[in-house]
């Protein structure tokens, strides 16, 4: 996900990354949030990425999402725009799973303080030569490869899904 | 393969030298390999206690400022500048944990570590002997190098000094914080092994023209920045480190740099010219 527009990204801030000597529920990093903080000189805007959050915000923490991420425009006084949600989720037989958008939308609908603009459902993809997606208003739910199509097409997804976000002057 | 990271951590810009690579240890490279540690050394307290020092450490949100929320908090973030200072100060406690740090971050993966060290009459022999009972439980060899004998013995291996020149005075200018460290080696040819050639030291080095210390410099760049952005000097936001990367040449006129309000909002800071009179 960093790598979205990365190549024109700027970083401002990143946590020290602490490696694990055993992994711990699935990752060998540890740190402090947010893991990264960029500013898209184009855009004229900050991304910042938040990962496993130790002490959410109770609004966010009901979520239980590992992954946070939130914009905000340069010069401007409302702060950020509202936050962007992601659920990887591991499973070892790839592809989508039936309903779960529809579930997805419903659980958004219990928490509307969270600010939530839109959220994601991120699976394996059964092959690498193409990705499932199924979307809705605000509600994303896809399939990621390692390689090729499954990974590109994926991935166009994902900056779709960010840049529905913004307003027609952010994305220029 | 003993593996040897030579260190300059002198708060300003902070750099590490090598001739392996983490990744193939065994290997011995034929070019030194340099590590940037970065412009104005700091170390950060994690969530977890620990101290980070290095590159990491100014890429850091931590001690940044209220804008950053409860890590922003300006006791998690220590400059290296007052440290060496600390060193000769009564006050060791956790200038040995910063400095640690710091050294940690550099000589990542070394067997052994070569500090280079100021030598001027205030890094006397009581301070490099505090220098080193840092690390006196540490299972790395620590050393230390003074700065005028290390260029000395680089500008030997690299032929810059000519062959017949045995006995010749060589003299050492070196931009430090306080002003430029000036140190005169002789060079002398070993009479027993006439292939080996050493630096001849006669007593500590000088301190000279005060008033071109890389603080001051740093001082007068940052409120060149200051007068061309107002807003800074207001308080509201985190501290502008556009004065010390102009002066030292990471960012020039026009470059923008993006600061973080106390109420979480961002501004943008551009970086104004610096003219000679102006520092």
């Amino acid at each position: 996900l960093l790598h979205w527009r990365a190549s024109r990204a700027e970083l401002i801030a990143a946590a020290p990354l602490d490696f694990l000597s055993e992994q711990y529920r699935g990752s060998w990093i540890a740190h402090d949030n947010p893991l990264a903080t960029f500013y898209l000189p184009q855009q004229k805007m900050i991304v910042e990425v938040r990962y496993r959050m130790r002490k959410p915000d109770k609004h966010l923490s009901d979520f239980a999402a590992p992954i946070w991420i939130r914009f905000g425009r340069i010069g401007d006084v409302v702060g950020f725009l509202g936050n962007i949600v992601i659920w990887p989720i591991w499973a070892i037989r790839g592809s989508l799973i039936d309903g779960e958008l529809t579930e997805l939308e419903r659980v958004l609908a219990t928490g509307t303080r969270a600010s939530i603009v839109p959220a994601a459902i991120l699976r394996p993809s059964s092959s690498d030569e193409h990705c499932d997606c199924e979307r809705s208003k605000g509600a994303l739910c896809l399939t990621l490869g390692t390689q090729s199509a499954a990974l590109w097409t994926s991935l166009s997804e994902l900056t779709h899904l960010f840049t529905s976000t913004l307003t027609p002057g952010d994305r220029q | 393969m003993r593996r040897v990271s030579g260190l300059d951590i002198n708060r300003w810009r902070d750099i590490a030298a090598r001739d392996w690579e983490i990744e193939e240890p065994d290997v011995q490279l034929e070019a030194a390999r340099i590590v940037d540690g970065g412009l104005g050394t700091v170390a950060v307290k994690e969530s977890s206690g620990d101290w980070i020092g290095g590159p990491q450490a100014l890429l850091a949100l931590h001690g940044r400022g209220q804008g950053w929320g409860a890590l922003g908090n300006s006791e998690r973030r220590v400059s290296l500048a007052p440290m060496l200072d600390g060193l000769r100060s009564d006050n060791p406690l956790t200038v040995n944990e910063i400095y640690g740090a710091t050294v940690n971050a550099l000589a990542r993966g070394a067997d052994d570590v070569i500090l280079s060290v100021p030598d001027v009459q205030d890094f006397d022999e009581a301070t490099q002997f505090r220098m080193l009972s840092i690390f006196h439980r540490d299972r790395r060899q620590f050393r230390l190098l003074w700065k005028p004998v290390a260029a000395f013995l680089h500008a030997l291996d690299c032929h810059a000094i000519p062959q017949n020149a045995d006995g010749a005075l060589f003299c050492f200018l070196i931009h430090s914080g306080t002003g430029i460290e000036l140190q005169t080696l002789r060079l002398r040819r070993d009479s027993e092994h006439p292939d080996h050639v050493a630096p001849e030291r006669d007593g500590y080095g000088f301190r000279i023209l005060r008033n071109l210390g890389l603080k001051q410099l740093a001082d007068r760049a940052h409120a060149s920045v200051v007068r061309a952005n107002p807003v800074l000097g207001e308080g509201f936001c985190e501290r502008s480190t556009l004065g010390l990367r102009l002066i030292c040449g990471n960012n020039g006129t026009g470059d923008v740099e993006i600061l973080r309000l106390n109420n979480a909002n961002w501004i943008e800071i551009i970086a104004p010219e610096i003219a000679e009179g102006d520092i």
